[in-house]
């Protein structure tokens, strides 16, 4: 395992033990069997560093995990399967986060910021993601002619983000509701 | 620290927004009389958090903005900043729902009123002044009250203020019901202007009307009637 992803590790055990206002970039080389000055060399960023590092990783291993869990997207399978299974997936990980949520329940103020900071990186490959996939269904003669793919990607992207995080009026854990939350209203206009 | 907004849409407020009929909401007459000294205070505070950011505007910075005295906003607000605080986010979170109100009353059809309360609420959200500071210099006491569960009350709010304006346009035989309907494209719109304001678009511009009815006549017209 490389250094830096001994140091990944190692910030993210912090974080589980005692929680962000506890990280020490001391106490993260000693986990990581390093010394504060090699970790600074590849951390130059420090404390805000490591932890911006480590959600970005803990946010790609979240997106395999569900895109694992979940039916192939277009052209393979269909594009309400796919999100619908996106959609419940996600909201049912970030619900069994034990790390996270935790950390929004007691250092809600501490942990939104650099959850903000990589939102942007989030949201680009989810759009990346659904442009794939909606292209995938217009091959397939699934998608009404005329759509904007780079903006409907977009759109669909901030509504699936929005509620895989909070569900609002709708239970995600219902296949049925999922279904229809994808076909009604996040997938409104763009089918045939 | 200071609750930025935990206040604002669990109390009076909410109950504010879910319970006038819409007539009954009106905004400021610009005849009234000259404002009272809270008003002053509430004002003096919304160009302070502006100017210094929420955790490091002080009572006295209020007090000296309003051209009063430290006692005199003590004994009009006693909890302090945290209650002029709160006042501020109730008196900007109400007149933001009045004039919207407004503005919506004067479209009957669905493009119009969509596009007008999607462009009036990301215009409010994107450049009120004491809300981009809080926002881009301290995050922290902003973003964890419209994210994740918390964002819950948030959206029963604004979905309560818009569901009756929403309900003439929708398709009669919607599924579960019209009402049901109604709420459920309510919120869709609110997640989209919060997610608009949060993070800007490639493809909408919330000073581009044209931009706005793009995405109205894309995805939002078909889901109120499919």
């Amino acid at each position: 395992m490389s250094l830096a992803d001994r140091v990944l590790d190692a910030t993210y055990a912090e974080v589980a033990e005692l929680g962000l206002a506890g990280l020490t970039v001391e106490a993260v080389a000693q986990r990581a069997g390093s010394s504060r000055a090699t970790l600074y060399r590849h951390f130059p960023g420090g404390r805000e560093e490591l932890v911006e590092r480590t959600i970005r990783r803990e946010v790609a291993r979240f997106f395999e995990t569900v895109l694992g869990q979940i039916p192939p997207a277009p052209p393979a399978g269909g594009l309400a399967d796919h999100l619908t299974g996106l959609v419940q997936a996600a909201h049912r990980e970030l619900q069994a986060h034990d790390v996270l949520q935790r950390l929004l329940l007691d250092e809600a103020e501490a942990i939104m910021p650099p959850l903000a900071m990589v939102q942007p990186l989030v949201a680009r490959s989810v759009v990346a993601h659904l442009r794939g996939a909606l292209d995938g269904a217009r091959l397939a003669g699934k998608l009404r002619s005329g759509v904007d793919l780079p903006a409907a990607a977009e759109h669909v992207a901030r509504l699936i983000l929005s509620y895989a995080g909070s569900p609002g009026r709708w239970d995600l854990t219902d296949p049925a509701e999922a279904d229809r939350l994808v076909r009604t209203t996040i997938l409104a206009g763009l089918g045939v | 620290m200071t609750d930025f907004t935990a206040s604002c849409l669990d109390g009076e407020t909410k109950t504010f927004l879910v319970s006038q009929p819409m007539g009954a909401i009106a905004t400021t007459d610009p005849g009234a009389p000259a404002a009272s000294t809270e008003d002053r205070i509430v004002e003096a505070a919304l160009t302070c958090i502006a100017r210094w950011g929420l955790s490091k505007t002080t009572i006295d910075d209020i007090a000296r903005e309003a051209g009063t005295s430290r006692a005199t906003a003590y004994r009009l607000f006693p909890g302090g900043k945290e209650t002029i605080v709160d006042a501020v986010v109730g008196r900007e979170i109400r007149q933001f729902f009045a004039d919207l109100a407004v503005e919506l009353s004067r479209h009957d059809d669905a493009e119009g009123l969509l596009v007008a309360g999607i462009g009036r609420s990301l215009r409010f959200l994107t450049t009120h002044p004491a809300l981009r500071s809080v926002l881009a210099h301290e995050p922290g006491l902003l973003l964890p009250q419209v994210a994740f569960h918390r964002l819950g009350p948030v959206l029963d709010a604004a979905v309560g203020f818009a569901v009756p304006f929403l309900r003439p346009h929708v398709a009669p035989d919607a599924v579960p019901s019209v009402d049901a309907r109604a709420a459920e494209v309510a919120e869709v719109l609110v997640r989209l202007v919060l997610s608009l304001a949060l993070s800007p678009s490639e493809h909408v511009d919330p000073d581009d009307d044209a931009s706005i009815q793009r995405v109205v006549r894309a995805h939002l017209l078909p889901a109120l009637s499919p």
